[in-house]
C-alpha cells in the first residue's frame, strides 16, 4: 500500500511539469468569425454613462468600469465580449444575439479553480432563444449548478447586460 | 524515506518546475481601441491575462463567516462559529495556490479549548490543460455536499446537517495529491491520495470509533488514503455524486482497523422548488466496542431535503425548506432521527438570516428534545 502511495505521489509530481495550455476554449476572435461568416466585421463602441450606466449598475449588482464597450454588429445579429468575475477571476463570455434574443452564449476562457460547468454547453445552452423582460431579467429561468453558484450568477449577468445593450443599439 | 517526506519533497519539486514556465506576456487591461478595423490577434490579446501582472494584482481574497444562537432543550448560547479569510494567488494562468484560514467559536466561555484556528486548505493547483487539474497540498476531501461547499449562504439550516457533520467529518482537510478531470458531458472524476484517520484507540475499545475526532489536526501523519469520486452535472438542474474513500488503518492500535467509507448524493432545483439527498456508510474492520454487544462496525447515516426558493427582483429571496434525517454511530448506536424546517432570507446575494426548528428523536437513554436555531451568515 505505502509503496503504490509512493509511486502514485511522485506520478502525479512528474504529471505537473508537463506543459499544458491556458484554459481558452475559443479565442475572442473565432467566436466573432463564426457568428459572421468567417468574418470579423468593423467594431462599434456603445458609451456607458447617464442613465445607461446606472441601470447597468442595477444589473451587474456593482458599478461598471467599462465607460465604453466594443461590439461587433451585421444585420440583426451582434456579438458582444464580456467579463464577470465569478469567485476571483474574470470570466470571457461571448454572446450572440439576433433580434433581441441570444443566439448562443460561449465561455471562452475560464480562470476560475472552480464552477468550471459553466463552461460546457449543457448549461449555457440554457440561455438560447432568451429576451430581457421587465426588471432587466431573463425571459427563461437559468438552474444553477451547486458548487457553482457564483459562476452561474456571472454569466446570467452577462447574458442579462449583453441584451440590454443590445437594446440600445 | 517515509510517505510524509515524499509528498513533502514532491509537493516542492512540483511547485518549482511548472513556476518556471513563463508564456508569452500579453495586454488584458490594454482594452480595445477605437480603431474599427482590429485584427483577430489585437482582439485575442485584448482579452488574454497577461503573465507580467504586479504582484498585487495576482492576490485575490474572500471570507465567509456565520454567528448562531441556540436554545431550546439546549443551553443557550450566541457563538461566532466561524470566520475564514480565503487567499490565492496566481503564479501564472494556470498555476495558483489557494488557501483558506479559519477561525472558531470566537467568545467562547472556554477559549483555552474551543477557539480553534485552523488552516482548512492550502495547496496548489495546477492546470494540466483544460480537463485535468492537480492539487497538493492541503485540500478538501471530495465526499458529499457540504465537505467542500459549504458557505452559509449556500445551504438552509443553522448548522450543518448531522449526517454530514458525523459520518463525514465535514470540514474535512487531508494533506495529499488529488487529481481531477471534467469532460463536457458534464462528468468529473476526482482521484486522491491523502493523510487519513486517526481514530483513538480508547475510543473503538470503548465506545466505537470517534471518526470526527479521528481528523488529524496535528502535524502527525497515520496512515494514508484513497478517496475517489464521480460526480454528474450533465443534465440541468441536476448533479449526481458516488465516491468511495479506503484507508487500511484508522486507529492507533496494534490492531488493524481498515476502513471503507462510501457515499452518494443528489441535487435536483427546477425553478424555486429544490429537493437534495444524501447517504454515506462507514464499514470498518476489527474489534469495536468489544463486549458492548453493538455492532458499531457500521456507522452510517442519510437525509432527504424538499425546498422551495422564491427570487425577488430587488436582488432579495426568500426560502423554506424541511429536512428527515438519520443516523447512527458510536454517540447514538442505537440510531438517533431529526425532523427539521426553517427558513432562509438572503438580503443580497452575499448575506443570509436563517432561522429553524429540530426536533431530535435522540437514542435510548437521552431524551429527546426540541432545539431552535438562529444565524446570520455571509460569503464573498
Amino acid at each position: 500500500m505505502k509503496f503504490s502511495l509512493r509511486i502514485l505521489a511522485l506520478t502525479l509530481a512528474l504529471a505537473a511539469c508537463v506543459h499544458g495550455e491556458e484554459r481558452v476554449y475559443k479565442q475572442p476572435s473565432e467566436f466573432i468569425k463564426s457568428a459572421f461568416g468567417g468574418k470579423i466585421p468593423s467594431t462599434s463602441v456603445l458609451r456607458i454613462s447617464g442613465g445607461v450606466k446606472s441601470r447597468t449598475k442595477n444589473i451587474m449588482a456593482h458599478n461598471y468600469r467599462e465607460s465604453r464597450v466594443r461590439y461587433w454588429k451585421q444585420g440583426s445579429r451582434s456579438v458582444w465580449i464580456l467579463e464577470e468575475i465569478g469567485k476571483t477571476q474574470p470570466i470571457t463570455t461571448g454572446v450572440l444575439i439576433e433580434k433581441g434574443r441570444i443566439k448562443s452564449v460561449k465561455i471562452l476562457i475560464y480562470r476560475e479553480s472552480h464552477g468550471w460547468e459553466v463552461s460546457k454547453p449543457f448549461f449555457t445552452k440554457q440561455f438560447s432563444n432568451a429576451s430581457l423582460k421587465k426588471g432587466d431579467q431573463l425571459s427563461v429561468g437559468i438552474r444553477n449548478v451547486a458548487g457553482a453558484t457564483l459562476s452561474v450568477r456571472a454569466v446570467t449577468k452577462l447574458a442579462r447586460l449583453a441584451l440590454y445593450f443590445d437594446s440600445l443599439t | 524515506m517515509k510517505t510524509q517526506q515524499i509528498f513533502t519533497a514532491a509537493s516542492i519539486t512540483a511547485v518549482c518546475l511548472a513556476s518556471m514556465h513563463s508564456l508569452t506576456a500579453q495586454t488584458f487591461r490594454e482594452r480595445l481601441t477605437d480603431d474599427d478595423t482590429l485584427s483577430a490577434d489585437d482582439i485575442d490579446a485584448a482579452f488574454s491575462k497577461p503573465q507580467d501582472l504586479a504582484w498585487y494584482d495576482r492576490f485575490s481574497f474572500g471570507s465567509y463567516g456565520e454567528a448562531h444562537f441556540n436554545t431550546g432543550d439546549v443551553a443557550d448560547k450566541f457563538d461566532i462559529h466561524r470566520l475564514v479569510l480565503f487567499t490565492a494567488y496566481e503564479f501564472n494562468s494556470r498555476f495558483r495556490f489557494v488557501s483558506e484560514i479559519e477561525l472558531e467559536h470566537l467568545y467562547s466561555n472556554n477559549p483555552g479549548t474551543d477557539i480553534e484556528w485552523e488552516l482548512e486548505q492550502a495547496y496548489f493547483e495546477l492546470d494540466l490543460d483544460n480537463q485535468y487539474h492537480l492539487q497538493a497540498g492541503a485540500f478538501l476531501v471530495p465526499l458529499g455536499i457540504t465537505n467542500e461547499i459549504h458557505e452559509p449562504t449556500t445551504f438552509y439550516g443553522v448548522e450543518r446537517n448531522r449526517v454530514e457533520s458525523e459520518i463525514i467529518p465535514s470540514t474535512w482537510t487531508e494533506y495529499g495529491f488529488l487529481l481531477r478531470k471534467s469532460y463536457d458531458s458534464g462528468l468529473q472524476w476526482d482521484l486522491a491520495v491523502h493523510r487519513g484517520l486517526e481514530v483513538n484507540r480508547g475510543d473503538i475499545n470503548i465506545n466505537g470509533p470517534d471518526l470526527r475526532n479521528g481528523r488529524q489536526k496535528t502535524d502527525s501523519f497515520h496512515g494514508s488514503a484513497v478517496t475517489a469520486r464521480l460526480k454528474y452535472t450533465g443534465i440541468t438542474g441536476l448533479e449526481l455524486g458516488a465516491g468511495i474513500q479506503y484507508q487500511d488503518d484508522i486507529s492507533e492500535g496494534s490492531e488493524d482497523n481498515s476502513a471503507i467509507l462510501t457515499t452518494a448524493h443528489f441535487i435536483y432545483t427546477n425553478g424555486g422548488f429544490g429537493l437534495r439527498g444524501l447517504a454515506a456508510n462507514w464499514n470498518i474492520d476489527g474489534e469495536t466496542a468489544p463486549g458492548s454487544g453493538i455492532d458499531i462496525d457500521n456507522q452510517y447515516g442519510c437525509y432527504i431535503e424538499p425546498s422551495y426558493k422564491w427570487n425577488f427582483s430587488n436582488g432579495m429571496a426568500l426560502g423554506v425548506f424541511s429536512r428527515l434525517l438519520y443516523f447512527e454511530n458510536e454517540d447514538a448506536p442505537s440510531g438517533q432521527t431529526e425532523y427539521q424546517a426553517g427558513i432562509n432570507f438572503w438580503p443580497t446575494e452575499n448575506t443570509v438570516v436563517k432561522a429553524d426548528w429540530s426536533h431530535e428523536d435522540r437514542a435510548a437513554g437521552k431524551a429527546n428534545r426540541d432545539v431552535f436555531n438562529f444565524g446570520v451568515g455571509y460569503a464573498f
